[in-house]
């Protein structure tokens, strides 16, 4: 095992990783910017290094400074936590130029698995089922014949495109046309090309997640789903494990998927396999998360491996302990406290935490980096951290939520906790139906988003 | 800047010493107890309250001071009938409160952060992460040793991150007055390099 570890990352992940490495015996070495001087994680380290002034450009995002900052401490690993660099190929690859072990998944498998249209072709060829739809940019006759084949709705996309620009749902054949022709003009105005491809609309749909550890020597453990539906503009707000809808086959399907396909693309070390669950039970890939991700506390607690310390033995060189399905018991829940205004949209609200209550008591963890007298800085993101609890059913879950949020005290910068609590409270979440859509459609009358 | 016009109005009628305002202004709360000390000295036991000087004002006067170090404007002018307050640019490095509140230049790879001192002596500090070397190759003479009067753009030392050697150049013409930290000694950003005393310029100062 690794004796001196780099965080290649600030705020709650930086926290959360350098425990992880003090109950392994390991030393901490912290990086910051100078926005950063006197956050928590630079306290916790055994070292901390500063990087580079508040912009990101400058400091977490710039690769020479990690490097520089492991090697001149003596590190011989870095752990780059979630965002930042934890999904750059050239980072791993400047890692392990310098004698680094980067704790995470290969450089070759990270840049294919990046590549969207890559990463769909390697998980066919992988048995994964992909939303049906034309295999690349389709013209208008192919598109009317796939729309056909897959059934109504159908969404059409852009195939340079991204954020929506390009993009049309259509709910019938009667609109195929004028929506081929507008989208194919706006994917030209947005990114110089019209070309187009189509894919059925799965509608509901929910999104749910398969957390995988691979050593890479063909050892899969599957860690069961998430459940990350409930959604404020693709930013997830809340998750469960178990997922409400998910039954034992359809599960068992999508764990045997995630397994496949880790095989097939020579994955390892921790990730997650994000799919669609339509109405149907029919799940569909969407992406590869090639690192730890923000939700993995939740399979943490319905597992009790901390996948944390997982990462770092399978970045050791050591072999999983256990393979295939892991034991899962419980029901766990976790909510995001993002420091955003709820009076001017969820604009992100840096300042200072003047007092912080944290909530305790029987199943309750709180993933944080604040305190009383932290700076939120306005450069990076504004999640403050997680509360997440366990309990034995999914109503207990939710009412020690309930509970535990009505304790959770932050004073100074506003939070999501009230629309937390909404949620939790709201008969779609308790009834455990709800989609992606949900935040948008019924959750737009609940009393933190109307401001009453 | 509406702000200006502001300022001037409410400072109308304030009875201190400017030397005094500007203390407040530009140490904040740590200027305090010396004011209250030197009145106490005068004999009374007159706060900085009573003598005129009320908080909303000091405020006041700390937002010029913040107009000056944000705008990047030299100096800021305020006259009234019986008093002028000037405020002019001038960054102090020896209260880390204060030097928290210095603009300062952006580093850019390889250019050092050059911060001016009080005393006139400017500080190199480093612009990156990386080993510090003194000199181009092992064995060779160093770039420049104490004592030494170096040009503006000459190179100062080399910093090195993931083996790529940046030179770090002095700004301005100078005297190398003192050098922090040993050859091959890792650095991090911001860790103060060298101190230069400049040639041919006029010191900085506080009025």
């Amino acid at each position: 095992m690794f004796r001196r570890v780099l965080v290649a990352n600030r705020g709650e992940v930086a926290v959360r990783v350098i425990r992880a490495l003090h109950e392994s015996d390991i030393e901490a070495v912290a990086v910051y910017s100078t926005a950063d001087r006197h956050s928590l994680h630079v306290r916790l380290a055994d070292r901390a290094i500063c990087i580079g002034p508040p912009q990101a450009s400058e400091s977490y995002l710039r690769i020479p400074s990690l490097v520089a900052a492991a090697t001149t401490t003596g590190c011989e690993a870095v752990h780059p936590g979630w965002g930042f660099l934890a999904e750059n190929p050239a980072f791993v690859e400047a890692c392990a130029d310098n004698d680094l072990v980067f704790v995470g998944p290969g450089a070759d498998v990270m840049a294919r698995m990046g590549d969207k249209v890559r990463a769909k072709a390697e998980l066919k060829a992988a048995d994964v089922p992909l939303v049906p739809g034309t295999e690349g940019a389709t013209g208008l006759d192919d598109a009317r014949e796939a729309a056909d084949g897959v059934g109504y709705p159908v969404l059409l996309k852009a195939t340079a495109g991204g954020g929506g620009k390009g993009m049309r749902l259509v709910r019938g054949p009667d609109e195929l046309d004028s929506a081929y022709n507008t989208a194919a003009l706006e994917a030209e105005a947005a990114f110089g090309d019209g070309s187009l491809y189509l894919e059925k609309a799965i509608s509901p749909a929910r999104h749910v997640e398969i957390q995988v550890l691979a050593d890479g020597e063909g050892g899969v453990l599957t860690l069961g789903e998430r459940e990350c539906s409930i959604q404020r503009r693709h930013q997830k707000l809340i998750e469960e494990s178990p997922s409400p809808a998910l039954d034992d086959d359809t599960r068992e399907a999508m764990e045997a998927a995630a397994e496949r396909a880790c095989r097939t693309i020579g994955y390892r070390n921790a990730g997650t396999f994000e799919f669609l669950l339509g109405p149907n039970r029919s799940f569909y890939f969407i992406e590869l998360n090639a690192r730890l991700q923000v939700e993995h506390p939740v399979t943490e607690m319905v597992t009790g491996i901390d996948l944390v310390r997982e990462q770092l033995k399978i970045a050791a060189g050591e072999p999983l302990a256990r393979t295939g399905r892991a034991e899962r018991r419980g029901h766990a829940l976790e909510v995001r406290v993002n420091a955003e205004d709820p009076s001017h949209d969820f604009a992100p609200a840096p300042g200072r935490i003047s007092r912080l209550r944290a909530p305790l008591g029987p199943g309750v963890r709180l993933d944080t980096y604040i305190e009383d007298g932290a700076e939120v800085p306005p450069h990076y993101d504004s999640l403050l951290g997680k509360l997440i609890v366990w309990d034995e059913t999914r109503p207990e879950a939710i009412a020690r939520a309930l509970r535990a949020l009505g304790e959770l005290k932050v004073e100074g910068v506003p939070t999501t906790r009230e629309l937390a609590m909404d949620v939790l409270r709201s008969e779609e979440f308790s009834s455990g139906h709800y989609s992606t859509g949900y935040l948008t459609e019924a959750g737009a009358q609940l009393p933190a988003l109307t401001g009453s | 800047m509406p702000e200006l016009d502001t300022i001037k109005a409410e400072a109308q009628g304030l009875a201190s010493s400017e030397e005094e305002l500007l203390l407040l202004a530009l140490f904040g709360e740590e200027a305090e107890p010396l004011l209250e000390s030197i009145r106490g000295r005068a004999g009374g036991d007159e706060t900085l309250a009573a003598g005129g000087v009320d908080q909303a004002r000091a405020e006041r006067i700390r937002e010029v001071v913040r107009i000056v170090q944000e705008s990047g404007v030299g100096e800021v002018t305020i006259e009234e009938s019986g008093m002028r307050v000037s405020v002019r640019r001038a960054p102090v490095q020896h209260n880390p409160q204060l030097a928290a509140d210095v603009p300062q230049l952006d580093a850019s790879e390889g250019e050092p952060m050059t911060v001016p001192e009080a005393d006139g002596v400017v500080r190199v500090e480093a612009p990156m992460v990386g080993v510090f070397y003194r000199a181009p190759q092992p064995g060779a003479p160093p770039f420049v040793e104490e004592g030494e009067t170096v040009a503006a753009g000459q190179t100062l030392c080399i910093l090195e991150a993931m083996k790529l050697m940046n030179e770090i150049k002095a700004d301005s013409a100078g005297i190398v007055r003192a050098i922090h930290v040993g050859n091959a000694e890792p650095v991090e950003f911001g860790q103060l390099l060298f101190e230069l005393e400049p040639v041919g310029a006029p010191p900085l100062d506080a009025f």
